[in-house]
């Protein structure tokens, strides 16, 4: 087969925008346009048997078609760096198809938000954070020992931690799944970051977040740790994660951090004015029925509870105030669109819900 | 001080007490305050909502017989304040 750039021996060496990928799938002869198809799909092995199909049917008549339908499925990341200063419109570090860096920071921001992508494609069938393929923009070492991650409505920016306390927040795949979801809760539900709504705000990011983990992992529901953020305590920080979904309330107790604040139940909900009204705290209610609906049900946690749950959160009754029952109700109702009132999925539903004092 | 939020959600308390402090270091403090318009932070600032994990201060300066409460996301940290909340943020992170 002649590559269409005839210089380069090995295409995996060469870096050939994906604007020009495409052009070439398109327009392409048709040794051309595979190896451009072979190209532009090269990071994504999970959907290698549907790419071959499409390469297959790729000789037939529907060639635009199919070739917007790969597209679909092709994230487009940029990592910049902010060289420890503030600035997020730093020197791009790497770019959608280019080469590993040796930055750890710069390449797992890559990776994770490629396996975030991936996620959310395969399993929810979601092009990006908007559904039509916004592309990615990762910011890392952000600020100077920045202990922090964050979704500003653009971008996911990135701390290098502080090295005592917490490591390079690039380093947990759910937090980085994390940052990416609260895009996706931005554009569906808009839920104000504040009390109830911004509680279970934090909760889809965390839920989404545990997915992309179990789910790059291939983990069942029984064989997922449920942590957030497991691989960035420093070490000599007494504690195993920042969030347990599974055990809220127990992931550390350290003389700095303090003990882990989130309850499991609406018994224990922890009304505070830090934390925009506990966020990050009163998540662990929601976040702890999402696990028992999912351990209630077995097998991948993404495929039936995590789709219950998006389709909640794309529920048109989820307003930007919406408490916890109303989530709740909209999951019930998801449940029971999906899988028929009265079926396994819809029960464990109320029972999830119900576990942490939440009626229906 | 608390600082609060951010993706860990780990809060964060200290305080400082300049009457407490060797002469050169309470000089450093009010140095940083007197940088500070407290006056600029006192009608109310606090906000329902935010921009999702970025950390929230909440700080009370008792100053002259007077008290400022003031809340504050991170983005709206003026740099004269920043120097006083990295100070109360690295005694907070002091292990004990
Ligand atoms: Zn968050």
């Amino acid at each position: 087969m002649t590559s269409p750039i005839h210089s380069c021996r090995h295409p995996i060496h060469c870096l050939v925008p994906p604007q020009m990928l495409e052009r070439i799938a398109e327009n392409g002869s048709q040794a051309q346009r595979k190896w451009a198809l072979d190209t532009l799909t090269r990071d994504h092995s999970l959907r290698m048997a549907r790419v071959q199909n499409m390469q297959h049917r790729a000789s037939g008549p529907r060639r635009a078609d199919i070739l917007t339908e790969v597209l679909a499925g092709m994230p487009r990341r940029t990592i910049r760096t902010a060289q420890n200063t503030e600035n997020v419109e730093g020197p791009v570090m790497r770019g959608e198809g280019d080469p590993p860096t040796g930055d750890v920071a710069v390449d797992e921001a890559y990776d994770g938000l490629g396996a975030t992508y991936a996620f959310f494609w395969d399993v929810l069938e979601r092009d990006s954070i908007d559904g039509d393929g916004l592309p990615l923009r990762g910011v890392v070492h952000f600020g100077s020992q920045y202990d922090n991650a964050f979704w500003d409505g653009q971008r996911m920016v990135f701390g290098d931690g502080d090295g005592e306390l917490f490591l390079r927040f690039t380093k947990s795949l759910d937090v980085i799944g994390h940052e990416l979801a609260h895009g996706v809760t931005e554009d569906e539900a808009a839920l104000e970051y504040w009390g109830q709504s911004g509680a279970l705000n934090e909760s889809m990011s965390d839920v989404f977040g545990s997915l992309v983990k179990q789910y790059k992992l291939g983990q069942r529901a029984d064989e997922a740790d449920w942590l957030i953020g497991a691989d960035l305590l420093a070490p000599g920080v007494n504690g195993v994660a920042l969030r347990s979904m599974a055990k809220p309330g127990t992931a550390y107790d350290d003389p700095v951090l303090g003990r882990d604040p989130q309850p499991a139940h609406m018994t224990k909900y922890v009304s505070t004015l830090s934390d925009n009204g506990g966020v990050h705290i009163n998540s662990g209610i929601p976040n702890k029925a999402f696990h028992a609906v999912a351990t209630a049900l077995g097998g991948y946690a993404w495929e039936r509870a995590g789709e219950i749950w998006y389709e909640a959160l794309r529920d048109s009754r989820i307003k930007p105030r919406a408490r916890f029952r109303t989530f709740a109700r909209a999951t019930q109702r998801a449940a029971n669109r999906l899988y028929g009132d009265g079926s396994v999925e819809s029960k464990a539903v109320g029972d999830g819900w119900d576990a942490v004092g939440i009626e229906l | 001080m608390t600082r609060s939020g951010g993706v860990t959600g780990v809060q964060l308390r200290s305080a400082i007490d300049t009457a407490a402090l060797a002469p050169a270091d309470a000089a450093e403090i009010e140095a940083m305050l007197g940088k500070v318009d407290l006056n600029e932070w006192t009608s109310g600032s606090t906000r329902r909502g935010g921009p999702p994990d970025r950390f929230q201060y909440d700080l009370v300066i008792e100053q002259d017989g007077r008290r400022h409460e003031i809340t504050i996301g991170e983005r709206d940290v003026s740099p004269s304040l920043r120097s006083l909340l990295d100070r109360l943020v690295a005694e907070a992170r002091r292990r004990p």
